[in-house]
């Protein structure tokens, strides 16, 4: 039995030691039974981020048990692995008048708020910029953490807690096509192409769009990305697709995306 | 001879395929020199015939107006009639622009070394080996010639799709 060099708390040297069960012990133990095959499978370079205070108590006995680790200062991320269960994942979009600071005032709130950024997308739009943020944390988060951003900067904030599952990026299992359709602007062009995609099953998962004015008349292009759900659907998609382009005059056109490991 | 206005994008003459010359003599001739002298007067390297409205496979290139990259070799002014890309070698990813879609730039996949085979105003037929910046500028015209625009190659609007600063 040994004391911790933190708090003075008695720890666990051998699984003979005679300890007391108070709630403490109880405690250890407990950590020890569930997450002992957790640990094992964390790589070295996260278990030294075990030190922190708020994780102190569970990681007393990683230190007496696992000594020989060594500290990695590349691993300065505020979460810990051993306390998965205990984290949140978190999705944010912030949005508001473009201006320098904009992405560093929501990152420091971030920051401050010891989160971690997990996944994340920004861009402007026109004058407007707008962040989509994905990031994980083991304290409460809410909108009201982000208050002072509506009030100093007039950023909005939409805030939803969603599962480790949702927050996990996956990979496309289905074939990726990359749809091109530019031509002249005309209402509808966004919602007819989509709807075409949609009734063959094509899951889009990036689309862009871009208007121009340099010509007589003004130009409109859409590049999107996704996922076919069924392959065999491909061919009368390419022809409902040429379709709509003789209609709408637009020229569109489909291309797999192949991605090849060398 | 004359300077015509240069058709910009969503014109519908930009993404038809062009027919093969039938025209010859003074007619075939007037629409090269017309070409040649739009050419001149805008800030391109290249201009295809359906960029000035005629939707026939005529070209003209000439990468020695380009004042940004140096060149080491190139063929001057080439006039291609019934251009043909008979094979192509390597890969660059050029950031180009085009006369027609004036306000973008575009990151495209492109051959390095291209062979394109054209028929000769006098008659006969002519291979050109076509390297670096002058194999980009063959590959863009030769699009034109097909109705595709950088557009139509791109792989990404955010990633490969810019606005132009300035010509």
């Amino acid at each position: 039995m040994g004391k911790c060099r933190s708090c003075s708390m008695r720890t666990i040297s051998s699984p003979t030691a005679p300890v007391a069960p108070t709630t403490a012990t109880l405690y250890v133990f407990f950590c020890e039974i569930v997450t002992a095959p957790i640990i094992k499978s964390i790589p070295p370079n996260r278990k030294a981020s075990m030190k922190s205070s708020q994780d102190h108590k569970a990681g007393h006995h990683l230190e007496t048990k696992k000594s020989n680790i060594q500290n990695c200062p590349e691993d300065r991320r505020w979460n810990f692995d051993i306390l998965n269960f205990m984290t949140k994942h978190f999705l944010l979009f912030a949005a508001g008048q473009d201006h320098p600071g904009f992405v560093s005032s929501v990152a420091k709130t971030l920051f401050d708020g010891r989160c971690n950024l997990e996944d994340s997308s920004m861009m402007r739009l026109g004058a407007e910029f707008g962040m989509f943020v994905i990031f994980t944390s083991n304290r409460a988060i809410t909108t009201k953490s982000f208050d002072h951003l509506k009030k100093n900067s007039g950023i909005s904030i939409y805030l939803r807690e969603i599962s480790a599952r949702q927050a996990r990026f996956t990979p496309a299992k289905r074939e990726t096509y990359i749809v091109r359709a530019h031509g002249q602007d005309q209402p509808g062009i966004v919602y007819h192409l989509t709807q075409c995609l949609a009734k063959h099953g094509f899951n889009i998962t990036d689309l862009s769009t871009h208007r121009t004015v340099q010509g007589r008349a003004p130009g409109y292009i859409v590049l999107l990305e996704g996922e076919l759900l069924q392959k065999n659907r491909l061919k009368s998609l390419q022809k409902d697709l040429q379709l709509l382009a003789h209609r709408l005059e637009t020229r569109i056109n489909i291309d797999s995306v192949s991605a090849q490991s060398l | 001879m004359a300077v015509c206005p240069i058709r910009l994008f969503p014109d519908a003459c930009l993404s038809r395929p062009c027919a093969n010359v039938q025209n010859s003599g003074r007619t075939l001739l007037k629409i090269i020199v017309d070409l040649r002298d739009t050419l001149a007067a805008s800030p391109g390297v290249g201009l295809a015939a359906p960029q000035i409205g005629i939707l026939e496979r005529i070209s003209v290139i000439d990468v020695e107006r380009s004042k940004r990259i140096a060149h080491s070799t190139n063929h001057g002014l080439l006039i291609l009639i019934n251009p043909r890309l008979l094979e192509g070698h390597g890969l660059q990813i050029p950031r180009e622009g085009c006369l027609s879609v004036p306000d973008l730039l575009g990151n495209v996949r492109r051959y390095e070394m291209v062979l394109v085979e054209t028929q000769l105003l006098e008659g006969g037929t002519k291979i050109i080996r076509a390297e670096g910046f002058e194999a980009l500028a063959l590959q863009h015209e030769l699009d034109h010639l097909d109705g595709k625009l950088f557009l139509d190659r791109v792989l990404n609007l955010k990633t490969d799709v810019f606005r132009r600063k300035n010509l």
